[in-house]
């Protein structure tokens, strides 16, 4: 959901609605590979994520990259938490975001739909 | 519940400062404020917690490492449903069986956790405890996370002597708690001027999740921090860059907050 309100502080026209999509194609700078950290620290492959790391060296730079991993390792945490206590979106966010959730298929995540497919 | 101690076990800060010499040593520019912050996050782990003893907390955390490998955790992450796997965990310790289900399966399939799933497993176990595990395990999977990231082998555990802090936990509980349709409690917050203007909350639910156990949200929200803010961050990555990686790997989650 920050990713929307980002893009518009930068005055990006990001196309949101494929940021679940396999190939995305958003708009923003050097996102293949930060895109591929972000698979590779998600699926935890030494192999995928040592080649990852190096390419991503090689086109954002060290930094960049130390920083690109360290974001996606506390994505991986907190997201634990969010599924954890059934935590639904603050109140703005659930209203300002109703197109993109349904756009994105975000909604699938919800405890409704959850629920119907797994109970 | 014995743990065994052999010689060649090392201590908390031992291991502590193993942690920190490995990334000084990686060859990449971890930032100071990082190494800091995840040193501070691991002694905490081991230390007392309000609802836990620090020895049962090093036993649950490894069974968090355990549950990695459970091949009824694996049976159902490959099912349609997790819910229609019966059977029992590899488990690495003699937790309580409602402790084990609540570990390994926030460890290994949190995105397909059900109201229902928690109604169950909290009819043992008390919602704090519930929320002290998801905190410690959350910090653990940064750690690990990151530090698979960087190439480096996790932390070892598994050759921790016993911890020396004794202390009992408080059990205390924060009563500034409101049900606002979350599966837990959330901290109250009150409803400011400026969050009225901008819309956007100056406390973020995800922050209020864990509001039952205030040293919870302490620790966890001291490692996150270091990798994660929502102004002030001294990244070389853009707002939009991390926000895109944020998005994909809660997708990957299948986060819906």
């Amino acid at each position: 959901m920050l990713l929307r309100e980002s893009g518009e502080q930068q005055k990006l026209n990001l196309a949101l609605d494929s940021i679940t999509a396999e190939a995305a194609n958003l708009g923003v700078e050097n996102e293949a590979v930060l895109l591929k950290i972000a698979e590779a620290v998600f699926k935890s492959n030494p192999e995928e994520m040592a080649r990852c790391r190096d390419e991503a060296i090689t086109i954002i730079g060290v930094r960049a990259t130390v920083d690109a991993i360290g974001v996606a390792a506390a994505f991986n945490g907190i997201t634990k938490i969010a599924n954890a206590t059934g935590l639904p979106l603050d109140e703005s966010t659930a209203l300002s975001t109703r197109a993109l959730r349904s756009d994105t298929g975000i909604d699938r995540f919800s405890e409704i739909w959850k629920s119907s497919q797994y109970d | 519940m014995e743990l065994t101690t052999k010689s060649s076990h090392v201590s908390v800060e031992q291991l502590a400062s193993k942690l920190v010499l490995g990334y000084q040593a990686c060859g990449l520019p971890i930032p100071d404020d990082v190494v800091e912050s995840h040193r501070t996050a691991f002694v905490a782990l081991l230390e007392t917690g309000t609802w836990f003893t620090a020895q049962k907390r090093q036993v649950i955390l490894q069974e968090i490492r355990r549950a990695q490998s459970c091949k009824l955790c694996l049976q159902r992450r490959e099912a349609a449903s997790p819910n229609w796997v019966r059977g029992e965990h590899d488990t690495a310790t003699e937790l309580p069986q409602h402790l084990i289900e609540i570990i390994h399966r926030i460890a290994t399939d949190s995105g397909r956790l059900t109201h229902k799933w928690f109604k169950a497993v909290t009819e043992t176990a008390n919602a704090q405890e519930y929320i002290e595990i998801t905190g410690m395990l959350a910090i653990l999977v940064i750690l690990d996370s990151y530090a698979r990231g960087l190439g480096m082998t996790p932390i070892e555990i598994d050759r921790l002597r016993f911890p020396t802090d004794t202390a009992e936990p408080t059990r205390e509980t924060n009563a500034a708690v409101v049900d606002e349709g979350a599966w837990v409690p959330l901290m109250a917050v009150p409803k400011s001027e400026a969050q009225v203007t901008s819309g956007l909350p100056e406390v973020p639910n995800i922050v209020r999740a864990m509001g039952i156990v205030p040293l919870a949200v302490a620790q966890f929200f001291q490692i996150m921090r270091s990798h994660y803010g929502l102004q002030h961050m001294n990244s070389e990555l853009s707002r939009p860059q991390i926000e895109l990686i944020a998005a994909r790997v809660s997708s990957y989650n299948d986060c819906f907050y």
